[in-house]
This record gives structure tokens, sequence and C-alpha cells, in this order.
């Protein structure tokens, strides 16, 4: 099947989960194509158009993109917008293009983000406090089963992650710094501690922006994972992508069902 | 030869080191012996005089104790130094400081044996040696006794041999004796050593399946652990009666959260489909797996530890702060090597980890001790990176010593200070100076009675040296779990013990003639007692009034 007509059902996938009974439909539309942008950045970046498709697909799954894209929240079209700016900044070579780039992304972001809490705060000072939060937004406990970091409330029965995404994401990351692509995970550590410094930490808006860079990490796993020609590795891939399914199919009946209720 | 001299000269440096650190002031560091500590002293002492526990069961191959049914080996091991030192903190905590330092020497073994080919595995076993000398999860376990410690040197001792068994196949014996014999020094061990006995095939089938020494190895796990079967088959709980109070399915926590969303998919709902989306399965192995990663928890490994008495050591972390920079470099390092034995501590890393996560109270620095080998196996890997990957050696080994000794420094003075004079309530402090007090207004009074908390009935008999075959025929005990799963004497002799006592309740009631001994938890906001036990810190302990 060609890549852009699963880019195509992904973006139908992606349009069907934030349009069904949900009235943030400029902001819903806009996130949908989120997972195509996030496709060219990475089919760019990894050279690969599968694992492209592949993180676009994950991010497209995760609790926090079905639940943000479903509300009107600014940090939808702040995660476009980084990811343009993103495939720009991986296409120009000229420096100062590049610092004129940025200044222009920072200006559109302080134009329509003004919840970041750089804009209107001062950053966490005590150092206990600081590392304390780097510890919690690096555990396991929120990357996979409870994620804290909604503004008020959200879906905490998930972490950032599904729990089917566990061993691929191990996996990615310990390919990415094996092979010394270590890009993604340095934009993933620099959005982490802008999150970590905010002062209403752990409730973050800011830290939306890391999760394209956390479904490549995981594509880049699956990737790497299937393509071992192994009998053992496919099974086991193929019971996580059952597992996966089963996580899903749980998160939105919680998030249709019982989210309401509670 | 010059290498091998230097090598051994670190080597006796180090165990110098740890010897210190494990057996400076052991009797009163940590301040009290805390009640599990002083169960296994008195059940020793119980059966060096009678050959019974207090229970009464002759040679037990599990002890009743708390009804926590403890494994005996930690008891055994006890009877020697109670014998030639008597009955006090040293006798009980000696065992476990030996094998502490026993530990640090095996571990540099381990790593000289699974590295064998590699250039750096000298200066790794050094390393690995001495930080586990120095470690604060270590050094912890070992001035107490707390069974892990046990557990833990007789592991290493199993892994060791069962390894050498690559050279002479007979040390394929010994390995399984002493794996073996870690299911009489702690519970988890139960299921840790068969793991990692599997595991230890695995990696040397080849050798094992030859010439019947599978045949003759099984033998002996079956020798050893008959006794353990025969005691499960007249009582079910020398097995599993701990597992039965700890563990996650014990934990109503769980099944309650699945019957709330049961109830909120409301009776309309297809049942199938409601089944499908709320089962035990899910709910529990979500619960294990995040209980599991629980431990790898930053805060937990470097900021504030485990906060289960007396396993805390308040302001720092089981691990050094340092650590977190080198132990997932020697991590990725381990998983780099070609060597399946490179991956063998992984392996070992998660099986230790693996009964904690059946448990409900997480995380636990007791239950996943055995981690402590691997961490410090990848922290000295890590170590040695980080000290190749810089060119001026003299700078990076000063900055380094000097950042390693400052947090070490800061943990002694937390653990030899600190502790001992603002948190010795995390050791029951107070009931060993309420005993020696009520040994000498004992005979004026008929009866004492004394608010259960901390098990303090054990600390009578401990210090006392209460004779064992009277106590075996006097305790008054009602075998009934509380909400912890622990089970309380009522009393004996002219002691009573309440268990939910409120000070505020029981003085308007008050007996003639009695001695009254209240612990400041059941005290509430009440003042004036006749004697006041305090802690270090000045704090009042235990109350005591006269009737």
């Amino acid at each position: 099947m060609s890549v852009f007509l699963l880019l195509t059902l992904i973006s139908i996938f992606n349009i069907i989960i934030r349009f069904f009974n949900s009235s943030a439909r400029f902001n819903s539309s806009l996130t949908a194509f989120v997972p195509v942008v996030l496709y060219f950045y990475l089919a760019n970046y990894f050279k690969r158009k599968k694992i492209a498709l592949i993180s676009s697909f994950i991010f497209s799954l995760l609790p926090q993109t079905v639940a943000l894209g479903r509300i009107a929240s600014p940090v939808n079209f702040q995660v476009f917008l980084f990811l343009l700016f993103l495939i720009c900044f991986s296409y120009i070579r000229k420096i100062s293009v590049r610092i004129g780039l940025f200044f222009l992304w920072f200006y559109i972001s302080f134009l329509t983000f003004r919840g970041f809490w750089f804009y209107h705060s001062y950053p966490q000072n005590s150092v206990y406090k600081l590392m304390e939060n780097i510890f919690n937004l690096t555990s396991f406990n929120l990357l996979f089963f409870n994620n804290v970091t909604y503004y008020w409330g959200g879906v905490r029965e998930n972490g950032i992650l599904y729990i089917a995404l566990l061993p691929f994401f191990l996996i990615g990351l310990f390919t990415l710094i094996r092979s010394k692509t270590t890009n993604i995970i340095s934009v993933t550590a620099v959005i982490f501690i802008l999150t970590v410094m905010s002062p209403s930490y752990p409730e973050s808006k800011e830290i939306f922006m890391a999760f394209p860079m956390l479904s490549a990490v995981t594509g880049r796993g699956f990737y790497e994972l299937w393509h071992r020609n192994n009998l053992l590795n496919r099974l086991f891939t193929g019971f996580l992508i059952l597992f996966l399914i089963y996580e899903t199919a749980q998160f939105l009946h919680y998030y249709f069902i019982h989210f309401p209720l509670e | 030869m010059f290498k091998i001299n230097k090598a051994v000269f670190f080597l006796i440096l180090i165990l110098s080191l740890a010897t210190c650190l494990r057996l400076w002031k052991l009797d009163s560091i940590p301040p009290s012996l805390y009640s599990d500590e002083a169960n296994l002293g008195y059940n020793a002492y119980s059966i060096l005089k009678t050959f019974r526990d207090e229970h009464g069961i002759f040679l037990p191959v599990s002890l009743r104790s708390f009804g926590d049914w403890k494994p005996p080996l930690p008891a055994y091991l006890m009877i020697p130094p109670i014998y030639l030192f008597g009955l006090n903190e040293f006798s009980v905590r000696l065992p476990s400081a030996i094998l502490g330092v026993g530990s640090v020497f095996l571990i540099y073994r381990l790593v000289n044996l699974i590295f064998l080919s590699a250039s750096f595995r000298g200066k790794a076993a050094l390393l690995s040696a001495f930080f586990l000398a120095l470690s604060p999860w270590h050094l912890l376990q070992s001035r107490a006794s707390m069974l892990v410690m046990v557990a833990l040197y007789f592991l290493q001792l199993g892994v060791y041999f069962f390894l050498k068994g690559k050279t002479d196949r007979r040390n394929f014996y010994w390995g399984s004796l002493f794996l073996t014999v870690t299911f009489y020094a702690y519970y988890g061990m139960r299921l840790i050593s068969p793991l990692l006995f599997l595991i230890l095939i695995i990696y040397n089938y080849r050798e094992f399946f030859r010439k019947k020494i599978w045949l003759k190895s099984f033998l002996i796990v079956l020798l050893m652990i008959t006794p353990l079967i025969l005691g499960f088959i007249k009582n079910p709980d020398v097995v599993f009666g701990r597992a039965k109070t700890v563990s996650v399915f014990y934990d109503r926590g769980t099944d309650l959260r699945l019957w709330e969303l049961t109830t909120q998919d409301g009776i309309s709902a297809d049942p199938l489909i409601t089944r499908f989306f709320h089962n035990r399965p899910y709910q529990f192995g979500k619960k294990i797996l995040s209980n599991f990663f629980t431990h790898f928890h930053g805060k937990f490994l470097f900021l504030e530890g485990d906060k289960s008495q007396p396993f805390e050591t308040p302001g720092m972390g089981i691990l050094y702060l340092f650590d977190g920079i080198f132990i997932p470099a020697g991590l990725f390092i381990s998983l780099k090597l070609r060597s399946s034995f490179g991956k063998f501590f992984v392996i070992w890393l998660i099986i230790s980890i693996f009964p904690a996560a059946l448990t409900f109270m997480v995380p636990s620095s007791n239950r996943t001790f055995n981690a402590v080998i691997p961490l410090s196996v990848y922290f000295s890997l890590g170590f040695y990176y980080f000290s190749r990957k810089i060119h001026s050696r003299i700078l990076a080994a000063l900055f380094l010593t000097v950042v390693y000794f400052s947090a070490f420094t800061y943990f002694m003075k937390i653990y030899f200070i600190s502790i001992p004079e603002n948190y010795s309530h995390i050791w029951n402090y107070g009931w060993k100076q309420a005993t020696g007090f009520v040994q000498k207004q004992a005979a004026d009074y008929d009866n004492i009675i004394v608010s259960d908390v901390g098990m303090p009935y054990i600390y009578f008999l401990f210090y006392n040296k209460y004779d064992p075959a009277r106590f075996q025929k006097e305790a008054v005990r009602s075998y009934a779990a509380d909400q912890f799963g622990f089970e309380h004497v009522l009393g004996f002799n002219k002691y009573l013990f309440i268990n939910e006592m409120d000070w505020r309740e029981t003085k308007n009631s008050l007996m003639d003639n009695t001695l009254y001994l209240v612990h400041k938890d059941r005290m509430g906001e009440e003042v004036g007692s006749a004697e006041v036990i305090k802690y270090q810190s000045g704090l009042p302990a235990v109350n005591i009034f006269r009737n």
C-alpha cells in the first residue's frame, strides 16, 4: 500500500476521532494534520518513510493527543507550528536564515501561546523541587501509567504513552543513543527542562510539544524490533500490537464513558 | 605479578574499609533494635536454649514470629554470636555485618568471573567492590539484621559457584546448594532464586546437562527443600503465610476501582463489553507493572528513598544522587557488550525487582535489595567509561573523588549522627529504656500494661533474657491478624499488651497496683505522666503512669 494512502488513512482517523461528538471544530481540524506534518519531518530526519509513518500513527493514538485534539487548547497550534519550524530548520542550512526563522517562530509563539509560563512567570527556583520535577517527568509512572500533566484534571487513567509501547520506546531509545542519532532526544530534553522549570508543574501545556518526539522514539523502536528477521521478535511485536489495540479501546471506552462521569 | 599484587592490595583496603563501616558502633547505630531484629534475636536465643522458637515449634523451617512467617536462616546464624557474646544488639547484628563484608568480596569475584574476557574486568571488579562497600543501601542493610543481607550473600555465593561450573563441574553442586539455601533466608528468594537458577542453567546448559550433573544438582535442591515441603504439608502458611498478607491481590484498592468502573458502565451496558474492559487480569497486570517500574523512579532512588520504617534515610535516596549519571551509562555499556554475560546483570536486576512488584507496599528497598549488585556493577562500568573519556585523568579523578566523598560524607552524617539524634523513632527507640525502667520496678506491681506499638513484648523478652521455655507456656496470643497481617501477643506473666489503647479513655478506668507504659502515639494530647522515656532528640517516646 502506498505511503500516501496510509498517511491519508491516518489523517481520516484523526479527523473522525476529533470530530466525533466534539464542538472544538477549528482547533480539531488543525490538529488532525499534525501527524502529517510529523510524518514529513521524520521522513526527512530518519530517511525512512516507514519509521515516519509508524511514529505519526503512534502520535495519533496517544491519549493526550486525542483528549487535547478535541478541545480548544492553544498548545495544539503550537505543536503544529513547532513541527513546521523543525521541518524548515532541517532543510535550511544557512545560519542567518535559521536564526531569523527561530525569532519568527518565537514571535508567533509569543503572540499565540500566552499560556506558556515563560512569558509571564519566573521559573521554579528550588533546586530540590527541580530535581523532583525532573525525576517525576522522566519516570515510567508518568510516561506509561498515570499522566498528571493535564490542566484541570484530564485523563489520568493512562500515561503519556500506552503500556504496550514501553518495549518499543526502550528499544528506540537504546537504538538512537547507540547510533548517536540524538537530535530528537535533545529536543525532548529541552522541552522537558522547560516543563520542569514551570512554576505550575506538574500541570503543563508545553510538555505536549515533546509528544511527537516521544512518538518518534517509539516508532524507531518498533521499526528496529520488527525488522530483525526473527520469529520470536515478530511474535512479540504481534502480541504488543494486539495489546496496543486493546489499550486504545480501553482508553476510548474510558474517555467516552467514564471520563464525563468522573 | 605486580598487577595481581596491586589488585590484592586495593581489595584488602576496600575490605578493611567495608569492615570498619559495618562493625563500628554496631551495637548503638542504628540507635535501637527494630522489632524484627529483636524478634530474630530472641528466637535464636530460644532455639539455643530449647531447640524451639517462641511459638514452641521444634527447629522451625519458618519462624511464625509476628505472624509474618520469617525464614529462619538469619536466626540460626545468630546462635553462635549469641552463645559467645550473649543476647545483645551486637550479637544480633553481627552475622549481617560479616556477610555484608563477604558480599563486597563476592562482587569482586563475580565481576572478575563474568567479564572474564574484557580488558576492564580487574578495574571494574575493584570499582564494584568499592562502590558496594560505600553504598548507603548496602551499608544500611548490613548494619541491621533484616534477612535480606543474609539472602544476598548466599545468592551471590550460589551465582558465583554456578558460573564457576564452566571450569569445574563440581561447582554446580555448590551453586545449587547455596541458591537453595536462600529459600531459608528471605521469602522473596523463593521467587528470585528459581528464576536466576533457570537463567544460569540456560547460560550453562552444555556443561550442566553433561554426565548427570543436572541430576545430582536437582537432588541437592530437592534434599535442601524437603524440610520446607514437609513444613508446607503440615501448615501451608510456612510457605505462603507472608505472601498472603503483603500480596498485591490482598490490597482492596484495585478491586474497588474495578467495581467503581463496572458500576459506571450502568445496567444498560452489555455485560460482555463491561467484562472486556473492566477485568481483574488487566487491572492487576497494570498494577503489577506499575509497581515494578516505581522502583526505577528517580525520587525513590536518589532523593527520598524508602519511606517505610526502618529503611528510611531522611534526606536522601537509596543511592547517591551522583550514581544517577553513571548507572544509566553502565547499563548502556552492559547492553552493548557482545558477551551474553554482559546482559546477565540486566536479568538479575529485573528478577530482583519482580517479587516487590507483586506486593502492595511499593517502592520497597528491602524487597528489592538484590538489585544492589547489578546497580553497583553498572555504576562501576559507567564510572570506568567516563574516566576513560576524560583526557585529564588526574583532574577527572580529583573531581570525581571530591564529589563522591562529599556525597558519602553527607550520608555518613545522616546515618551516624542525624538518625540517632533526631530520627531514633524510626528504629523503635525507647522500648529498651522502658524495659530497663520496668525491670527495677516490676516486683512492686501486680500488672504491667503496655500500649502495643512496635510489638513491645519482644523487647521485654529480649532485654530481660526471659526464659524461652517459660514464655512458650505463658504467652497468650489471639492468632488473629491485624490490618497489616501481624499477630499480637496479648500478654505473658504480669505483662498485658493492648493493641488499640487510647490513653484518654484508659485513664478513666485504671487498675489498682498497675504500671502503665503508654507509647506517645497512644497518648493523644494528654500530658503529665510520672516518668517519661525520651527519644534522643528529647521528645517523649514512652510515658509511664503508676496507679
